[in-house]
């Protein structure tokens, strides 16, 4: 072998014993687990909020084309004060943090949702929440409920999306 | 008016110079590596790490961070700014810039897979499809790829046998392109960067490494040659045949006194047609003189075949002086210096200064191919130096017997207490330095000076 490359082969196991160690120092005491067993576990469950009369903070949503597969919802009428009830999800626990989902219900059809929290404690995760977040916004309108395709390469995002989105509709008595 | 026609005094050996130079860089290199993965550190909550993807992940942000680290390191030691150049000594950067240049890339494709397989695990995908999410979510990564095969082509390249394969300007040429891997890289790293992307203790740092890198790049390659060049003017003003291949170029500058030390090189960059596009490290072939540098340079390939036609008059634009193949980096009373070929240039320059009663060795294929030999004979006697001038192919009794610890011995039974200067081609120069160590000449007494660069 020549010097240059026994010098290489050096620093490589140096590197790799280096990863090694400051890896080890930060994982979790025990086994490290596969994946899927970490997924979409509830956070401390939040406080109930009551359902409010005021008219829904939440920005009023802007016509997107998922809007308009919503029948009977006209975007622009919502720039005025609607009445309507807010109800926010539970918090739901992804790889990459937290998503908590709020909805606002008038004359029982959902006429927003709100991602009042995305992963973003991560630069990858900023990213992905800005992608993704209108997104599943939209199929959330669409569908008037949780129950619409993932979306792909953000299936874990989506899952906890629809899981807060579930307890939301729960607490607003249509499940 | 050239050399042997000088009057002059005998020299003094120059003052030595501080060992721990080499030592104190490397040791800054390593504090400012540990302040980068301090900033992973402190970012990464102790048993956060709960899962296979995650280690993953958080392994590839470990290597990103030492990956970009090393190639800002790289960059700083090619920038020629002085406190570089005379903390490790050009000889040393060349080697050091090699070495890390394979962990450089061994970095950035280990970070690559690393990240790679931990984002296809959390994202429960296979690795094409992340490819394409990964593509689709980070703007920056598209650069950071073309960065990456930049790298992996400049190191595919810099493999010994490649190399010497390639013209030596065009290689150069190819090996600028390492400059695009800073620009191409800056905005995946500061945008992406888990410890870089939001204002943080990390991004800071960063910020304050890119400044102080690219500070250096510039001062050392733009704003100090443009200095030494204003200052010294550097002018051909002879050109005399010294072998068959073989010219010497006297240049005259203003204020040259104390310009170099005998056994540094500069770049040379010769403003003449057919010329000025390239520049060749050349050593000085006689201590620096108050009104001229002289350089000594074989006819070996195009560019330098065409130096041989040079005229009285021709602006020399000059880099350096560069290099620690000095005699203030001696550590010895006394010293031998070894040269083969056309490594004679610095070897002649340095017998000038080191102190007396210096052996040298001088290895040339023929007779005709010894040049300078009336300088080297009229030094050695003024400075009660001994010459073994040893002719004949590096096949031949005489050559192989120099190569060996025992016939080194035979030649300078003190070999052991002395420090050896060593120039010529890579083949000889390695095989002398495993001799030397037969002979028991200690590594920090060996100094040689690379051709290549």
């Amino acid at each position: 072998m020549s010097p240059d490359l026994r010098r290489l082969v050096l620093a490589a196991a140096g590197l790799f014993a280096g990863l090694t160690l400051l890896l080890s120092l930060k994982s979790a005491p025990g086994a490290i687990r596969a994946p899927e067993q970490a997924r979409a576990q509830p956070r401390t469950p939040t406080p109930e909020k009551p359902p409010t009369t005021q008219p829904p903070t939440a920005e009023p949503p802007t016509a997107a084309p998922g809007m308009t597969a919503a029948p009977g919802v006209t975007p622009t009428p919502l720039a005025s004060p609607v009445s309507g009830f807010t109800y926010t999800g539970d918090s739901a626990y992804t790889e990459f943090g937290y998503v908590t989902v709020q909805i606002t219900v008038a004359n029982g059809r959902i006429i927003d949702v709100v991602a009042v929290e995305l992963p973003g404690d991560e630069a990858r995760s900023v990213t992905l929440s800005a992608r993704v977040g209108p997104i599943l916004r939209e199929r959330a309108l669409a569908a008037q409920g949780a129950d619409f395709d993932t979306v792909s390469g953000a299936t874990w995002t989506s899952e906890a999306y629809q899981q807060s989105l579930r307890s939301a509709l729960a607490k607003a008595g249509r499940t | 008016m050239t050399w042997t026609e000088q009057r002059r005094e005998l020299r003094r050996p120059p003052e030595k110079h501080g060992r721990g130079g080499p030592v104190l860089f490397a040791a800054l290199g390593w504090v400012g590596l540990a302040l980068a993965l301090l900033a992973w550190w402190t970012d990464t909550p102790a048993g956060s790490i709960t899962n296979h993807g995650e280690l993953f992940v958080q392994g590839g942000r470990i290597t990103g961070l030492i990956a970009g680290y090393v190639l800002l390191f790289q960059v700083l030691l090619r920038s020629r700014v002085e406190f570089v150049e005379r903390l490790v000594g050009a000889e040393r950067i060349t080697r050091w810039h090699r070495d890390l240049g394979g962990i450089l890339l061994l970095t950035v494709l280990t970070h690559a897979a690393l990240i790679l397989v931990g984002y296809t695990v959390l994202d429960r995908t296979n690795p094409v499809a992340e490819v394409g999410i990964l593509l689709s979510e980070y703007e920056d990564l598209t650069s950071a790829v073309v960065a990456t095969a930049i790298l992996v082509a400049v190191g595919l390249l810099a493999v010994r046998a490649v190399r010497a394969a390639l013209p030596y300007e065009l290689w150069r040429l190819l090996h600028a392109a390492s400059y695009l891997v800073l620009l191409l890289s800056y905005g995946h790293q500061f945008a992406n960067g888990q410890q870089l992307f939001r204002p943080s203790f990390g991004r800071y740092y960063w910020l304050l490494l890119y400044l102080g890198v690219v500070g250096c790049l510039i001062w050392g390659r733009v704003v100090a040659p443009v200095l030494m060049n204003r200052r010294h003017e550097f002018r051909v003003a002879q050109v005399v045949r010294e072998g068959p291949d073989t010219v010497s170029l006297y240049l005259t500058g203003r204020d040259l006194h104390g310009a170099a030390q005998a056994g540094q090189f500069y770049r040379w960059r010769f403003l003449a047609p057919g010329l000025w596009w390239q520049s060749h490290p050349f050593s000085l072939s006689a201590a620096a003189h108050p009104q001229w540098l002289r350089l000594t340079v074989k006819a070996v390939g195009g560019h330098t075949a065409r130096l041989r036609r040079l005229t009285p008059g021709v602006r020399v634009w000059a880099q350096g002086p560069m290099g620690s193949f000095t005699a203030s980096h001696r550590t010895r009373p006394r010293a031998l210096l070894v040269a083969a070929g056309i490594g004679i240039a610095p070897i002649r320059a340095l017998l000038e200064e080191l102190p007396l009663k210096t052996v040298v060795i001088y290895r040339a294929r023929t007779f005709d191919d010894v040049v300078l030999r009336e300088e080297l004979d009229r030094l050695a006697e003024e400075r009660n130096a001994s010459i073994w001038y040893v002719i004949g192919s590096r096949d031949e009794p005489a050559s192989r017997a120099l190569l060996t610890g025992r016939g080194l011995l035979q030649l300078v039974p003190d070999v052991a207490q002395r420090d050896v200067y060593m120039c010529g081609p890579r083949g000889f120069v390695d095989a002398l330095r495993a001799a030397l160590r037969q002979a028991g000449v200690r590594r920090r007494q060996v100094h040689d000076t690379l051709f290549e660069f």
